[in-house]
């Protein structure tokens, strides 16, 4: 793998690569320094030097570099300021459902000596994630949250929530097989930027305000869904990790003639429905039926969040086009129904 | 005989009249449900909770000289799971101001008329985790990034504390344009003091 050269490398007169690799298990990542000579390298001990290195064990690492090494984020997105781009590299596969898409191995797997610099191709990507014979919502989300790389990303947003850091985080399932972390972000939001660029994303909640996707991550689920093509509108997903161990996917599940016009949700009408999530939160939360107490504090139980969900999407005119699901620790799917009198009732998938 | 039978009969027409009154409004206590009333119920404030945080405060966090204008609104009108209902409720409009005097956010001219609810802090009710608070929703700015709870608490007479717990918002390009200002200004942060002016 290797990064996007920086357009001022030869009149600084260095050049970075990044390199990841596997040996025996363990996985590689280093950044080499190149000190050019007339603006060429030279691959020789005097003009490479090695300025980062890590080895993990594990199945996936995580790179984060700043934007300084290049001028563009790994999913082609401006750098603003000197942020930082973090990469998700896992060994078995992206996302099931993108297919020949997903991250796949990380290249590399020969000697990790470098054999020059040179831009970052995300096709390098190779390998890709399984296959699926029915593709059915079921089977689709079952492959996508027992993905590795999946599984990698909703571990790092458990344990970020478990870490008491606090704050959001994202990622983008981008298109180019590349699985990376949202940047740009602002207070309190995550940014998953054009959603022209996606096959899905996935993002964490504090536990404060409503723990359940809101109108706006349900709009961004549309435009994926609407720019993923005509054939495959419903491979579009968004995640959800809230805390205690709540775990929900979101799926389109109609045709894309049946998806809403473009600028169908404007902006006031996405802040309402936002704003009436909030309204039904502390509502339900007089009800002991939709509520539990964690750690002393009252907060809404699934039956509560998923009827938020539901009335959201009704209000959206998306009922019976996206498919809320739910999963559980063992990552076994359940595909949340909505009852007539407004209660749900979890269907395993199996 | 017959001047009992239209006795009876126009004390039915009454009672019929009187359910019907009380279906098309019923005034029940505002921590009450919707779930469990019909449409156009009112929600009211039967014990007057609300009232002692109504008028002008002031409270300062990170040297900001925050001014809360709060105003006490009976009977509002608003839609919940597909009903209208109606409930008294506290309306918070607000100014952040610098030291040097410059007014970094400020929603004391808004009307928040029509479908204007950007940065609209309204209470949904008292006591939803705890004894002596008033719970109340911020809708956020721009792409509704803020939204989330807000708690009041009374301390005395003149003074109350303010607490505010965002919670997590999403953008995309389309629905959110590169560009606009998505930071919140309210001052997030549990057990500010207000003073009354």
């Amino acid at each position: 793998m290797k990064l996007i050269p920086k357009d001022t490398a030869n009149t600084e007169g260095k050049l970075y690569n990044l390199t990841i690799s596997q040996n025996n298990g363990a996985t590689e990542e280093k950044i080499y320094k190149y000190t050019l000579q007339d603006g060429e390298v030279v691959a020789d001990e005097d003009h490479i030097d090695i300025v980062y290195s890590k080895s993990s064990n594990g199945n996936c690492i995580k790179i984060i570099f700043p934007c300084e090494y290049g001028n563009y984020h790994q999913d082609g997105s401006a750098c603003v300021g000197h942020g930082t781009t973090t990469l998700l590299m896992c060994a078995g596969g992206g996302p099931g459902d993108t297919g020949g898409d997903g991250p796949g191995n990380p290249p590399g797997d020969g000697p990790t000596t470098p054999t020059g610099p040179g831009g970052y191709n995300p096709s390098e990507g190779g390998g890709g994630g399984s296959t699926t014979t029915n593709n059915t919502p079921c089977t689709k989300t079952k492959a996508l949250v027992t993905n590795t790389t999946t599984k990698a990303v909703v571990k790092d947003l458990k344990d970020h929530i478990i870490s008491g850091i606090g704050g959001e985080k994202g990622w983008k399932f981008n298109k180019t097989g590349v699985t990376s972390q949202t940047t740009n972000n602002t207070d309190h939001s995550v940014n998953f930027g054009n959603p022209f660029l996606l096959n899905g994303g996935y993002h964490n909640h504090t536990g404060t305000g409503v723990n359940i996707f809101s109108a706006t991550d349900i709009s961004t689920l549309i435009e994926i869904a609407r720019y993923n093509g005509a054939s495959s509108p419903t491979n579009a997903f968004m995640g959800l990790v809230v805390p205690n161990g709540i775990h929900y996917v979101i799926r389109f599940d109609g045709s894309q003639a049946s998806l809403p016009p473009v600028g169908n949700f404007t902006p006031q009408q996405l802040k309402s429905w936002n704003t009436q999530q909030a309204i039904l939160m502390s509502t339900l939360s007089r009800k002991p039926e939709f509520t539990e107490v964690v750690n002393g504090k009252k907060v809404l139980n699934s039956s509560g969040l998923e009827r938020i969900l539901f009335d959201t999407l009704q209000k959206m005119g998306l009922s019976n086009k996206v498919i809320l699901q739910k999963i559980e620790s063992d990552n076994s799917v359940s595909t949340i129904n909505k009852n007539s009198d407004g209660t749900t009732t979890a269907v395993p998938c199996l | 005989m017959k001047n009992i039978i239209n006795f009876k009969l126009a004390l039915l027409v009454l009672l019929f009249l009187g359910l019907v009154s009380c279906r098309a409004q019923q005034t029940v206590a505002m921590n009450d449900s919707e779930l469990d009333y019909p449409a156009n119920s009112y929600f009211k404030d039967l014990n007057s909770e609300l009232d002692s945080y109504v008028g002008s405060w002031q409270g300062i966090f990170n040297g900001q000289i925050i001014t809360l204008s709060i105003t006490k609104h009976l009977k509002r009108p608003y839609e919940l799971l597909n009903k209208n209902f109606f409930k008294d409720a506290l309306i918070v409009k607000y100014e952040m101001k610098t030291p040097t005097g410059h007014i970094s956010q400020s929603t004391l001219n808004s009307d928040f008329s029509g479908s204007n609810l950007d940065n609209f802090i309204m209470s949904v009710g008292t006591n939803l985790n705890s004894n002596n608070e008033v719970n109340l929703i911020y809708t956020g700015g721009n792409c509704s990034v803020g939204i989330g709870e807000v708690k009041f608490q009374k301390i005395s007479a003149t003074q109350f504390s303010w607490s505010y717990y965002p919670g997590t918002t999403t953008r995309n390009d389309i629905d959110c344009p590169p560009g606009l200002d998505y930071k919140i200004y309210l001052p997030e942060t549990e057990n500010l003091v207000f003073t009354k002016q």
